[in-house]
């Protein structure tokens, strides 16, 4: 064993003692896999009857990850899928920077903000939201890694199958929405100019109370008709593609049929106000519009959660308490409202951890607060034992003997 | 519950607890002379399922005739229960969930909000429009395929999915349906066989015709061994009986007519389905072939199964990057033979 994993070892094994993991929710039903610092395979298909067994196992064989099973099982310990018995599954969302568009060449603390911003966004939009979950029923971690997990352990929700699951991912990620779900069109009767009928579609925009996508793209037009109003024309053509071949004085169209007044209030007033979207001075204009607010609608408005983790119905999640054995950050469960101010590196740290001096040498120059404490520099340098071990399980330094 | 209103819903709690007043038990139902006429309509239940996919819509006029009434529900479960035969089971649960599915229509808000809770399905009104919980939305509509019943283009609020009534009842049509398949067939013993004998009977010649009628012939020319997974899982899927969506059937006979399958074969194979009715499949197919003068339809291809949620377990041919539709793989898979055996005869798609 060499010094690193004895050190991390050390370090965990404090954790457990002084504050063991709880127990999670229907321990006696759920599945327990490890990993360790010294051995080279996934323990899975293990069981647990109480909270001291786990906390011996823990304490004993000293894992680098723990985690449990979403599924609850007649016999969780049984060796296969088959004869476990499945009763059903905590839905689970996965929020990962690996999924988070924008993500990519951050540093580990913007892109832990890039992903909490999302995983808030993924509650109140969808989970509290459209989803109404019950907030006692869902917990909040974060995942001690690079990212957050939202576990839903509603009954109703636990008895769904992975198709059933897929339309969830679906509705999260607006797959096969339809414009029509979005703005429910009609097919009227117009005259052109030279008194010629024609059939067109004339959409309708969905009323402030209305829900699902019809909802969102309420929003995202307003979203949109707010971005028409303050960029300009090179702006507006670079932001969204289907204006590209726009036309200044389309443009100026679009802005006129907006922001323009009509009356006693703008175009945009008025269209909100009578929910509907033929307010605009030509149709060319309306559909490039309705591209815009579809466009946003993707970007803006969809969750970006990992889909397979969401579908699957017994995956191995990490365990609540435990430690991540890549950061040596605690998977910390976190109510809505702390999530605001929660800040992994501060919070996350584990309070056994001590703050003895440690000598690491750091492969590359480092800029990073972990707790109270900026590592900052190069070379070998002394920093505190919790410092210590986030480097080298980072594999940003190594313990200078 | 009125007993009229008792007498359209036999499965509920409440009409279970309306016969129990009257202290008529299993023996009595299939034994009994007070409950001839239960049995009687109890196997007009099983057999008018079994010609028209629907359930008799007797009057009941006193209190003794809604009993009566009721009890033909148990009374049909327990021949069915007595056949143990799978097509039987759907296709009788078929018919009575598409009767239920009539009666509701029928019915105010507050009552369909009542039968729904029967079926556990966790109703209510919001401003005059009828809601269900997403979960039980999304559990009842797995069978459903198509756009329309994607949750991503349904309203969404809290936590319930807000339909108009028809669309509404539809689900807690196959919420019926799916309760009564999972629920039969019941035990039987030799007792209950003895004492329904006469009308087993009846209903089994009565099965056997029906199954003689639209008796699968087999592929002929045609070899299924070149099937892509897809559609050696539709044709699995109709031979087994089970229900399939609309896109599935329309992918298997497109698929089968094109590669020569003559349209009667087509019909007989999807004969035991439960809602299966020779005339309506009849014209769906001829409609879909062409029957040689219209027009004809070719069938979808893999990007349109898979949105159809009928693309299963493709294999390595279909992952390879030359098959992006089924009659390639078809096309491919007949090639391969004909180079081990003897020349190409199978019909090639154009």
């Amino acid at each position: 064993m060499n010094r690193e994993t004895a050190f991390a070892m050390d370090l965990f094994r404090e954790h457990y003692r002084r504050s063991p993991p709880p127990a999670p929710a229907d321990l006696r039903q759920r599945e327990f896999g490890f990993m360790f610092f010294d051995r080279d395979f996934v323990r899975r298909h293990m069981g647990f009857l109480e909270e001291n067994d786990l906390r011996r196992f823990l304490l004993n064989q000293v894992p680098s990850h723990a985690y449990f099973s979403s599924a609850l099982y007649e016999r969780p310990s049984a060796p296969t899928m088959d004869l476990k018995g499945w009763k059903g599954a905590d839905l689970i969302f996965d929020l990962d920077a690996d999924h988070i568009r924008g993500a990519e060449g951050l540093s580990y603390e913007d892109m832990l903000k890039l992903v909490k911003k999302e995983a808030m966004a993924l509650l109140d939009r969808f989970i509290f939201g459209e989803f109404g979950c019950d907030e006692r029923l869902v917990r909040i971690t974060f995942s001690g890694g690079r990212g957050y997990h939202i576990h839903v352990r509603d009954p109703r929700v636990r008895r769904l199958g992975s198709h059933e699951r897929g339309e969830i991912i679906d509705f999260v990620t607006g797959t096969d929405l339809d414009l029509e779900s979005v703005f429910p069109s009609s097919a009227v009767m117009k005259k052109d100019f030279k008194e010629r009928v024609k059939v067109e579609r004339a959409y309708r925009i969905p009323g402030k109370e209305e829900g699902g996508w019809r909802l969102l793209g309420r929003e995202a037009l307003e979203m949109v008709a707010k971005e028409a109003g303050v960029m300009n024309d090179e702006g507006l053509r670079e932001r969204y593609p289907a204006l590209q071949r726009a036309k200044d004085a389309t443009l100026a169209d679009l802005r006129r049929s907006l922001h323009g007044m009509r009356g006693d209030c703008t175009g945009l007033e008025l269209m909100l106000r009578e929910n509907s979207l033929e307010y605009f001075t030509s149709d060319r204009v309306k559909e490039l519009f309705i591209q815009m607010v579809l466009q946003t609608l993707k970007e803006r408005m969809t969750g970006q959660i990992d889909e397979p983790v969401t579908r699957d119905v017994k995956r191995l999640i990490r365990l609540p308490g435990s430690l991540h054995g890549k950061t040596g950050l605690k998977v910390v469960t976190l109510e809505r409202d702390a999530m605001n101010d929660f800040d992994p590196l501060r919070d996350a740290v584990p309070d056994a951890f001590p703050d003895r001096p440690v000598k690491v040498r750091l492969k590359e120059p480092v800029s990073i607060r972990v707790r109270d404490h900026l590592v900052h520099g190069s070379g070998d340098m002394e920093v505190p034992a919790f410092a210590a071990l986030f480097l080298v399980l980072r594999r940003w330094a190594v313990l200078v003997p | 519950m009125e007993f009229r209103d008792l007498a359209l819903y036999p499965f509920m709690g409440e009409a279970t607890r309306f016969v129990k007043e009257r202290k008529l038990g299993l023996d009595d139902l299939i034994g009994h002379t007070i409950t001839a006429e239960a049995r009687r309509r109890g196997k007009a239940r099983v057999l008018t399922a079994l010609s028209d996919l629907t359930v008799p819509n007797n009057p009941v006029t006193s209190e003794d005739e809604a009993v009566q009434e009721i009890l033909s529900y148990p009374y049909a479960r327990i021949l069915v229960s007595c056949t143990g035969d799978g097509v039987l089971v759907r296709r009788y649960a078929l018919a009575e969930a598409k009767a239920f599915n009539e009666r509701l229509k029928k019915e105010d808000m507050p009552s369909i909000i009542t039968l729904a809770g029967e079926l556990e399905v966790e109703a209510s009104l919001e401003s005059s429009t009828l809601r269900m919980h997403f979960t039980d939305f999304l559990s009842y509509t797995s069978g459903l395929r198509g756009p329309e019943w994607k949750l991503v283009n349904q309203d969404l609020r809290g936590g319930h999915v807000l339909l108009e009534k028809s669309r509404f009842v539809r689900v807690l049509e196959q919420a019926l349906d799916e309760r009564i398949e999972d629920e039969l067939p019941l035990p039987v013993n030799d007792e209950i066989l003895d004492a329904v004998s006469t009308d087993l009977e009846e209903v089994i010649s009565a099965l056997e015709a029906y199954k003689e009628k639209y008796r699968d012939e087999g592929f002929g020319a045609v070899s299924i061994l070149k099937f892509p997974p897809c559609m050696k899982k539709l044709v699995a899927t109709a031979q087994a009986g089970q229900n399939m969506p609309h896109a599935g059937r329309f992918a298997l006979a497109s698929f089968l007519s094109f590669i020569g399958m003559p349209v009667d074969d087509i019909i007989k194979l999807f004969c035991s389905s439960p809602d299966f009715d020779q005339s309506k499949t009849a014209y769906q197919v001829r409609h879909i072939t062409g029957d040689g003068y219209g027009k004809r339809y070719t069938p979808p291809e893999c990007a349109t199964m898979r949105t159809n949620g009928l693309c299963f377990e493709p294999d390595e041919l279909c992952n390879g990057r030359r098959v992006n539709h089924p009659l390639t793989y078809y096309r491919i898979r007949s090639y391969d033979k004909s180079r081990d055996k003897r020349p190409e005869k199978a019909t090639k798609p154009s």
